[in-house]
């Protein structure tokens, strides 16, 4: 059997096929996981727990057995939640995170925890404070991040999904840059319960998954209205909520569906990302697909915005990290000291941005701004998803980076996350599928769809991945 | 840009070999971010008398679940006697 190749489906067959017994899967599959993370390293930690499962039979959920990964900022009870972080590498989890406890409830066999940027500060894994997680597609490369872990996990084939979060891109980026696939849901729709808070008006959980179907698995059972975290939506069956005339496109056939193409966007890409961009517009077109100009005026605005709003909630979320609740053994200093011993390049950066927008003087020019620019750019998406019902932009502006390469300049790091922050400031669903590829190396697109449109995204995408190129 | 005040409201030590790198990365993301002070943007939030700073009537902040209040709501909450008073009171 060829582990790298499983997905779900091929799975629950391989288990009901009668050729393993379930606790052989499981003693193999370790074998493999060790071989697979060999040189990729996206574990923070790996467990030892095998489900209450003797056999799998075929009533029971497609997780049921299935080889998990859960990013290290999401609070599982095994161990500690270090969310990649010096400062948090001893604290241990007392509870389980609700999309964990959800999971949980179809036993999948949960391989470990994930190495992410340090806070899920970062774009490619590096600011990790424990260690470095390589691109499986090329060693030499960063798996793009904040949820680089789950994505090299995922696209190494050491589990068959993974659990990520999602700020600006940290989902959508790396499933991009490994080659998988990466959705961040509608805002509200994934409880956010044990997650370790970034910017707190933007995360979301959502799944990676080497196929679309996987990840609409595993959408499907985290997702949903939650007591504990106030900020999820009470929509039970989001399904509900589809525009009426999207929904008719989308039951007739997918390819009726019309794209919209925010050409602005375009100018972001260059030489060969360019000519990959207008290849997957040309591919659409020739089987079918209507594809439209879509005006967004101030969608060249949002990476401003957000880097605006986000450190502002940074410097929020970071201030309970005083060295008293969550104590290390080095945290009898002063608090400014301990704060700066524990606390990486990035993260500290952020917080004295966050810091300064929110200060007297410039709290008007920049956060007040930023929040107004927001609710405009969310009423730009509004209005062109009544004419167009995806917007299609590639993830990344570029493949996977080599590693080290833009660690110098913030800036530089910040300008990968261009096509995806949009999706966070305006709340609404976007999918990174894999498309081909530029020098052998993955490429993804990005589908953006109205609120809880995830099922447009979902069986749009999947036709999409039935006619993309191989890598 | 001065580090040393932003750190000291941050509960952030900056120590003197760090202090000019950081102020160069911190300058260079706020020479980044200065594209919402820009003509554009002001004339979009604010209309076309950009001397005030007021919001334009009809044009909405996101009232989300963490909006400014919410976040000041939270800092005070926060408040356990270790961060610096005068980073809650600079925070609006």
């Amino acid at each position: 059997m060829d582990y790298s190749r499983l997905t779900l489906a091929t799975l629950r067959a391989y288990l009901t096929s009668g050729e393993v017994l379930y606790p052989e899967f499981v003693d193999a599959w370790r074998e493999w996981v060790a071989q697979a993370d060999v040189d990729v390293n996206a574990y923070t930690a790996q467990f030892d727990i095998v489900p209450p499962v003797a056999r799998i039979t075929e009533h029971e959920s497609l997780l049921t057995g299935a080889p998990l990964a859960i990013k290290d900022n999401i609070c599982m009870k095994e161990g500690p939640t270090t969310a990649s972080s010096a400062l948090l590498q001893h604290v241990p989890s007392v509870y389980d995170a609700t999309v964990v406890s959800k999971l949980r409830a179809h036993h999948p066999l949960f391989i470990g925890k994930t190495n992410m940027d340090e806070f899920a500060m970062g774009s490619s894994t590096e600011t990790s404070a424990l260690h470095p997680t390589h691109n499986p597609c090329d060693t030499a490369r960063v798996p793009g991040g904040s949820s680089g872990g789950s994505a090299a996990a995922v696209a190494s084939g050491s589990a068959l999904g993974a659990l990520g979060s999602d700020t600006g891109g940290s989902i959508r980026q790396p499933a991009a840059l490994c080659g998988v696939v990466g959705l961040k849901p509608t805002y509200g729709r994934v409880s956010r319960y044990g997650l370790i808070a970034m910017a707190s008006s933007l995360d979301c959980i959502g799944p990676l998954a080497k196929n679309v179907a996987d990840a609409r698995t595993l959408y499907n059972v985290i997702a949903g209205q939650d007591p504990r975290d106030a900020t999820t939506s009470c929509i039970s069956h989001a399904s509900s909520c589809i525009r009426p005339q999207t929904l008719a496109r989308l039951r007739r056939d997918v390819r009726t569906l019309i794209v919209g193409i925010p050409r602005a966007l375009a100018t972001q890409l260059h030489g060969a990302n360019k000519a990959w961009y207008e290849r997957l517009i040309t591919d659409m077109e020739q089987h079918g697909v209507r594809c439209v100009e879509v005006d967004i005026p101030h969608l060249d605005k949002t990476l401003e915005t957000y880097y605006v709003i986000m450190p502002a909630e940074v410097s929020s979320n970071m201030a309970r990290y005083d060295g008293v609740q969550y104590r290390s053994a080095q945290a009898i200093q002063p608090i400014a000291q301990y704060r700066s011993a524990l606390l990486g390049e990035e993260v500290r950066r952020r917080i004295l941005v966050g810091t300064s927008v929110l200060s007297r003087g410039y709290y008007e020019s920049y956060y007040g701004t930023a929040l107004a620019m927001r609710t405009v750019v969310r009423q730009e998406f509004t209005q062109a998803f009544t004419e167009v019902d995806v917007i299609m932009t590639p993830t990344s502006p570029t493949p996977a980076w080599k590693r080290g390469e833009k660690m110098d300049d913030p800036i530089t790091m910040y300008l990968s996350d261009v096509f995806t922050v949009s999706a966070n400031i305006a709340g609404i669903p976007a999918l990174s599928i894999p498309y081909g590829s530029i020098e052998s190396l993955p490429m993804g697109v990005q589908l953006m769809a109205d609120m809880y449109h995830e099922d447009v995204l979902f069986d749009f995408g999947a036709w999409i991945e039935s006619i993309a190129p191989s890598p | 840009m001065d580090i040393t005040s932003l750190g000291a409201l941050s509960a952030l030590d900056i120590p003197d070999s760090e202090r000019a790198s950081m102020e160069k990365a911190v300058e260079r993301i706020f020479g980044f971010i200065e594209g919402m002070r820009s003509a554009d943007v002001l004339r979009v939030i604010h209309g076309d008398d950009n001397e005030s700073w007021e919001l334009r009537p009809d044009t909405p902040v996101m009232q989300d679940d963490m909006t400014a209040q919410a976040l000041r709501a939270q800092a005070y909450a926060r408040h356990d006697g270790l961060i610096p008073v005068s980073a809650l009171r600079s925070t609006r």
